[in-house]
C-alpha cells in the first residue's frame, strides 16, 4: 500500500513538474537570448487561458482545438512585442536589463487591465479533460499529463533544432557570446526576434493546457511568471533539458513536502528553491557557470 | 532673493502647506494626503537602493509587512504605544537587511529583482503559519480613527526620506552607489567597497518601508497577510518612482504626486480599463523618457538655457607678443 | 551666476510645487452639493480587485433596491440615490472613499463595504461619523467583537455556513469527517466553526488541514485526504480553490460520500466552470430564489427583468440590507442616526433573506440562519433545513465520469 502512495506522490510530482517546465520553457528561451526577463510571460499565459475558457463556454471550442491556432496567435504576438519595445534599447548591459525589466512590468501591468477590461474579475476555467487514467492501481491525470508530454516534446524539438539546424545554431551563438556571434555574421536583432516568437508562441501553447488544470482570474498571472523564473534559474539558463529536469524536481518537492509536511511549506516550494538557488548554485543544476 | 533663498522658501511654503492640511478637519482630504505621503515616501525607499544602486527590488514590501506586524502585534500583546512600536520595526528592518542585504545582494539585475520577490511570497505565505501573527485570521488593533497621528508620522517619514535621499544625492556614499550602478566591477577596482556600500543602501531602503509599514497597520487598525503584503502597493511604488525618475532627488516626488493624481483620475472615470491605461502609460513613460520625468524635464530646462558658444577668437589675432 | 547643479533643484522644486498645488486643487473641488431632496446613501464595493466578482453582484442588488423603491416613491416621500466607489479590494481605499462619502457627498446614510478587511478598516469612520453601516457582506465575527457601536452584520454568520452540512452527514449515517479549507481569514473561522460543531454533532473530524491561499497544486492535499478516506469532505473553499480540490479529488480517484464547499460552489459560474462533476457537491447560502420570505418572490423577478440575469446571494444579502435599512428609516420618521442606529440594534426586521435580529451589544446577526445547497442536474437547490428544502440532498456523491 505504501508503495503505491509513494509512486502516486512521484507521478503527481512529475506532472506538476510538467505544468511548471511548460510555462517556464517559453520564458527560457527569451531570457537565454536576450537576457531580459519577461515579466508578462505569466501574463500572457493566463490571457490565453482566459480565452481558451470563453471559447469552450460560447462555443464548446476545446483548448486542444484552439492550441494551433493558439501558438500561431502567440508567435505573432512576440514578434511584435519584441520589435515594437523592446528593439530600442540602450547598449550599457546593466541598463539595458533593468529598462528592459521594467517595460516587461508596464506590459504585464497593461495585460492585467486588459484581461480585467475584457473578462472581469471572474475566476474561469476549463472543464474538459478533467479526469484521470487509471493504470495499475495509479492515477495520472489526463491534461496535466498532455502538459508534461508537450512540455517534453518541445524540450526535445528546441534541442534537436539548437544543435542540428542552422538557425538554432546561430540562436545558440547568440545566447552564448552577443559579440562573437555579430562578428560571425549572425544578425544579433533577427536572433532576438526570434526568441520572442518562439517563446510567446509556447506560452500560448501552455495557456491552452493550463486552462484545463487550474482556475484563474486576470490577477493569477504574476504567479506564473515567477514560478516560471524559478524554473529558469533552477534548470539554468539556456539550457531546456535543465528546465525539463528542474521543474520535475520542484514538482517532486511541491508533492512531497505537501504531503508529508503540509500544504504552505509546499506552496513554498518554489520560492524557497528559488531563493536557495539564487544564492548557492547560480548557475541552476545544468546550466554552465554565467560568463 | 537668490535663487536659493526662493528654492528654500517654496519647500517651506509646501511644508507648512502638508502641516496644515489636518486642521481642515477634513478626513477625506487628510486621507488623500496620507496616501499621497505613504506612496511618495515608500517609493523613496525603493529609490535608494533600485534608483541609486541601480539594483531593482520587487520585494521591499516585505519591509513594510514585518513593520505593520511588529506595530500590531506591539499594540496587542504588549499595549505599547504604537509609534514606539514603530521605531522598534524600523530597527529590527534594519538589523534584518545586514544578513539578508549581504546575501541576496550577491544576485544581480533580475535575479535580485526577482529573488527579493520570491522572499516576499515566501513571507506572506509563511505568516500564515506563524502562531503569534494571528496567521489568516489578521490581527486586530485597538480600534480608533487614527488618521491625524499617522498622517504627521508619515510626513515625518517621508521628510526624513527626503532629507536623506537629499544627502546621498550629493555626498561620497551617493558617488559610490551612482558607481556600483554604472559598473560594479569597475568600481570596486577604483577602490569602492561595493559590499558593504549596497549593504548599507539596502539598510536605508528597509527602514523607511518599515516606519511607513507601521503607522499603515495604526491607520487601517486590521492586519492580515493579503492587504499587508500586497503586490498591489510594491507595483505602485515601483511604478511611481520609475516615472518620477529613478535614482534622483525629486525624481520619487514628482512620481508619486503624478501618480497618485493619474491614478485617482483614471479609476474614476475609467473604473474597468484604468489598470490598463496605466500599464500603458508606464511603457510609453519608459519609451520616450527612459530616465523619468524629472531628469528629462531638467535636461530640456538645463538645454534651453545653454548661453550662446562664444566665437572662438580667430587665430589671425593672437599675437605673440615678445 | 548660478551654479549648474544649483538649477536643477529650483526647476524641480517648482514642479513639485505646482504638483502639490494641483493635489490640493483637486481635494478642494467639489466641495459637495447640498444634501437636497433625495436621500443619499454611500457604500463602496469591490468592483475591481481581489473580491470583484462578488462584489460585481453584490452591486447589483443595491441598485435594484433603489431602482424599485423609486418607482414607488422612495422612503418618506423622497428619492433614493446611490453614491458607490470602487474600493478595488482594499482596505486602505474603502477608507478614503468612505471619508469622501461623508465629508465631501454629505451622504445622508452609509453602508457596508465587502469582506471583513475593508470593513475592520471602515467600521472606525462608521463610529467617529456616528453613522450606523449594515455589512450585508460580512460573515466573520471577529470584526464585531472590537467595541464598536456603529456596525452590525446583515447576514448569517459564518459558524451557521456548515450545520446542514453536518446534519445531513448525520442522517445519513456518516461517522468520519475530513474538514479543509483555504488559510484565509473567513474560511479559517468556517473551518473552525465545522471542526467544533461536527465533533458536538458526534462525529469524528479525522483530517483537518488548510492550504494556502493561491496554491498551485492541491494534489498533495487530495493525497492526504484519500488516505484519510473520510465519508464527508467539508470543504471552507473560495471559487478558485473550490475547483481546484474538486478537481484534484477526482483525479485522485476518491469519491467521498458528502463533498460541501462552504462558499464557493454556490457562485452561479461554478457550474459553468467545472460541469457535471458538480453535480451532488453541496455548499451554503444565505438566500434562495425559492425562499418564501417578506418580498422574495417580486424581488427574483423585477431583478431578473431588470438586469436579464437571476440574482445571487450576494445580491439578496444587499438589497435585504436596504430592506432593513428601510425599516429604521420609516420608523424613525427622519433621517436621525442615532436614532436608526438604535432601532438597527434592537429590532426585528423580515427581509428577503429572513428575520433579522442581531446582539445588542456587538451587533452579530442573530436572527438570520444559512441554507444548505445542492447542485441537481444543473441547478442548485436548497436542500437543508427542512422548512426551505426544495428537495431532498442526493447521496451519496459521485463523480460524472471518471
Amino acid at each position: 500500500m505504501h508503495l503505491e502512495l509513494v509512486v502516486q506522490l512521484v507521478i503527481n510530482g512529475l506532472l506538476l513538474g510538467g505544468v511548471f517546465a511548460l510555462a517556464a520553457l517559453g520564458l527560457n528561451i527569451i531570457f537565454g537570448v536576450t537576457r531580459i526577463v519577461n515579466l508578462a510571460h505569466g501574463q500572457l499565459i493566463i490571457l490565453t487561458a482566459l480565452i481558451c475558457s470563453t471559447l469552450f463556454q460560447r462555443f464548446n471550442i476545446t483548448p486542444l482545438e484552439v492550441l494551433p491556432l493558439a501558438v500561431i496567435a502567440g508567435m505573432g504576438v512576440g514578434t511584435v512585442l519584441e520589435r515594437t519595445l523592446l528593439r530600442r534599447l540602450p547598449e550599457h548591459q546593466q541598463t539595458a536589463e533593468t529598462t528592459s525589466l521594467l517595460i516587461t512590468f508596464g506590459v504585464s501591468y497593461f495585460l492585467i487591465g486588459l484581461s480585467l477590461a475584457i473578462f472581469t474579475g471572474d475566476f474561469r476555467s476549463v472543464g474538459y479533460l478533467t479526469s484521470s487514467w487509471t493504470i495499475g492501481g495509479v492515477d495520472i491525470a489526463k491534461a496535466q499529463f498532455l502538459a508534461f508530454a508537450l512540455a517534453l516534446f518541445l524540450a526535445a524539438i528546441l534541442a534537436v533544432l539548437l544543435r542540428s539546424t542552422p538557425v538554432g545554431r546561430a540562436l545558440r551563438a547568440a545566447s552564448q557570446n552577443v559579440d562573437g556571434a555579430r562578428a560571425c555574421g549572425i544578425d544579433i536583432d533577427q536572433m532576438r526576434t526570434l526568441s520572442f516568437t518562439l517563446g510567446i508562441g509556447i506560452a500560448a501553447a501552455a495557456g491552452c493546457l493550463l486552462s484545463m488544470i487550474y482556475a484563474y482570474n486576470p490577477d493569477t498571472g504574476s504567479q506564473f511568471t515567477l514560478i516560471a523564473f524559478s524554473i529558469v534559474v533552477l534548470g539554468g539558463r539556456g539550457s531546456y533539458a535543465g528546465s525539463v529536469l528542474g521543474a520535475a524536481l520542484l514538482g517532486l518537492a511541491v508533492s512531497f513536502v505537501g504531503f508529508y509536511g503540509n500544504t504552505h511549506l509546499g506552496s513554498m516550494m518554489p520560492y524557497v528553491v528559488f531563493i536557495l538557488v539564487l544564492l548557492f548554485r547560480p548557475q541552476g543544476i545544468l546550466g554552465k557557470a554565467v560568463a | 532673493m537668490t535663487q536659493r533663498t526662493l528654492g528654500i522658501t517654496i519647500l517651506a511654503l509646501l511644508f507648512l502647506g502638508a502641516v496644515a492640511i489636518p486642521f481642515t478637519g477634513n478626513g477625506y482630504i487628510l486621507s488623500l494626503f496620507y496616501t499621497s505621503a505613504l506612496f511618495t515616501g515608500l517609493a523613496y525607499g525603493w529609490n535608494i537602493i533600485s534608483g541609486y544602486a541601480g539594483y531593482l527590488s520587487f520585494g521591499q514590501i516585505t519591509f513594510f509587512g514585518i513593520g505593520a506586524y511588529i506595530v500590531a502585534i506591539g499594540t496587542t500583546r504588549f499595549h505599547a504605544p504604537w509609534y514606539l512600536c514603530a521605531l522598534v520595526a524600523g530597527v529590527f528592518c534594519a538589523a534584518l537587511a545586514v544578513p539578508m542585504g549581504w546575501l541576496m545582494l550577491r544576485l544581480k539585475g533580475p535575479f535580485f529583482a526577482l529573488g527579493m520577490l520570491g522572499l516576499a511570497q515566501s513571507l506572506r505565505i509563511s505568516t500564515d503559519l506563524i502562531p503569534w501573527t494571528g496567521g489568516a485570521d489578521g490581527i486586530y488593533l485597538p480600534p480608533g480613527s487614527n488618521g491625524v497621528q499617522v498622517y504627521y508620522w508619515t510626513l515625518a517619514v517621508l521628510i526624513l526620506a527626503i532629507v536623506l535621499t537629499a544627502t546621498i544625492d550629493r555626498n561620497a556614499f551617493g558617488l559610490r552607489l551612482r558607481a556600483l550602478r554604472e559598473d560594479e566591477r569597475a568600481a570596486g577596482t577604483l577602490g569602492v567597497d561595493t559590499t558593504t556600500t549596497k549593504v548599507k543602501a539596502f539598510i536605508l531602503s528597509a527602514i523607511i518601508p518599515a516606519l511607513l509599514g507601521g503607522g499603515y497597520a495604526w491607520y487601517l487598525t486590521y492586519v492580515e497577510p493579503s492587504s499587508i503584503y500586497s503586490t498591489e502597493i510594491e507595483l505602485q511604488t515601483v511604478a511611481m518612482a520609475i516615472l518620477g525618475g529613478m535614482g534622483t532627488l525629486w525624481g520619487p516626488f514628482v512620481g508619486g504626486i503624478l501618480m497618485s493624481q493619474i491614478s485617482q483620475a483614471l479609476s474614476t472615470k475609467f473604473p474597468q480599463t484604468h489598470l490598463m491605461i496605466f500599464g500603458a502609460l508606464v511603457v510609453a513613460l519608459l519609451l520616450a523618457l527612459p530616465r523619468g520625468i524629472v531628469p528629462t524635464v531638467v535636461d530640456k530646462l538645463q538645454g534651453k538655457r545653454k548661453p550662446p558658444e562664444p566665437e572662438p577668437a580667430p587665430l589671425a589675432q593672437t599675437e605673440v607678443v615678445t | 551666476m548660478i551654479k549648474a547643479s544649483r538649477r536643477p533643484r529650483w526647476v524641480s522644486t517648482i514642479l513639485s510645487a505646482a504638483l502639490l498645488a494641483t493635489l490640493v486643487a483637486t481635494g478642494a473641488r467639489g466641495t459637495g452639493a447640498a444634501a437636497g431632496k433625495p436621500i443619499v446613501i454611500g457604500t463602496t464595493i469591490s468592483e475591481t480587485g481581489a473580491y470583484a466578482e462578488d462584489g460585481k453582484y453584490a452591486l447589483l442588488g443595491y441598485q435594484y433596491y433603489v431602482e424599485e423603491q423609486n418607482k414607488k416613491g422612495g422612503w418618506l416621500g423622497r428619492p433614493l440615490q446611490l453614491k458607490v466607489y470602487d474600493d478595488a479590494s482594499d482596505p486602505a481605499t474603502s477608507l478614503t472613499e468612505y471619508q469622501k462619502l461623508v465629508e465631501q457627498d454629505h451622504v445622508d446614510l452609509i453602508v457596508g463595504p465587502y469582506s471583513s478587511a475593508v470593513t475592520a478598516a471602515v467600521a472606525n469612520v462608521a463610529d467617529k461619523y456616528k453613522m450606523p453601516m449594515l455589512s450585508p457582506e460580512v460573515a466573520s465575527t471577529a470584526p464585531f467583537l472590537r467595541g464598536l457601536k456603529y456596525d452590525f452584520m446583515a447576514t448569517s454568520p459564518a459558524p451557521n455556513y456548515v450545520a446542514g452540512s453536518i446534519a445531513i452527514a448525520k442522517a445519513h449515517g456518516y461517522k468520519t469527517v475530513a474538514v479543509t479549507g483555504e488559510d484565509t481569514a473567513f474560511p479559517k473561522a468556517i473551518a473552525a466553526a465545522t471542526v467544533k460543531a461536527t465533533k458536538e454533532a458526534g462525529l469524528n473530524v479525522i483530517f483537518d488541514e488548510l492550504y494556502p491561499h493561491n496554491a498551485s497544486d492541491y494534489t498533495a492535499i487530495a493525497q492526504k485526504i484519500k488516505q484519510a478516506n473520510p465519508d464527508a469532505v467539508l470543504s471552507a473553499a473560495y471559487f478558485p480553490d473550490a475547483v481546484g480540490l474538486l478537481r484534484a479529488l477526482k483525479q485522485a480517484g476518491f469519491t467521498p460520500k458528502e463533498l460541501f464547499f462552504a462558499v464557493g460552489a454556490t457562485e452561479p459560474n461554478f457550474y459553468k466552470e467545472v460541469g457535471k462533476d458538480a453535480d451532488g457537491v453541496l455548499s451554503t447560502s444565505n438566500w434562495s430564489p425559492e425562499l418564501k420570505t417578506q418580498g422574495n418572490a417580486a424581488f427574483v423577478k423585477g431583478f431578473t427583468a431588470y438586469f436579464h440575469k437571476p440574482p445571487d446571494y450576494h445580491s439578496a444579502q444587499n438589497y435585504a440590507a436596504l430592506q432593513v435599512l428601510q425599516a429604521a428609516v420609516t420608523k424613525v420618521g427622519s433621517i436621525n442616526n442615532d436614532k436608526i442606529r438604535d432601532f438597527l440594534a434592537t429590532s426585528k426586521v423580515p427581509t428577503i433573506l429572513g428575520v433579522y435580529s442581531v446582539d445588542p451589544n456587538t451587533g452579530i446577526q442573530l436572527g438570520y440562519k444559512s441554507l444548505t445547497m445542492q447542485w441537481q442536474g444543473g441547478k442548485d437547490y436548497v436542500v437543508w433545513p427542512d422548512e426551505y428544502a426544495q428537495r431532498k440532498p442526493i447521496t451519496p456523491f459521485q463523480w460524472a465520469s471518471r
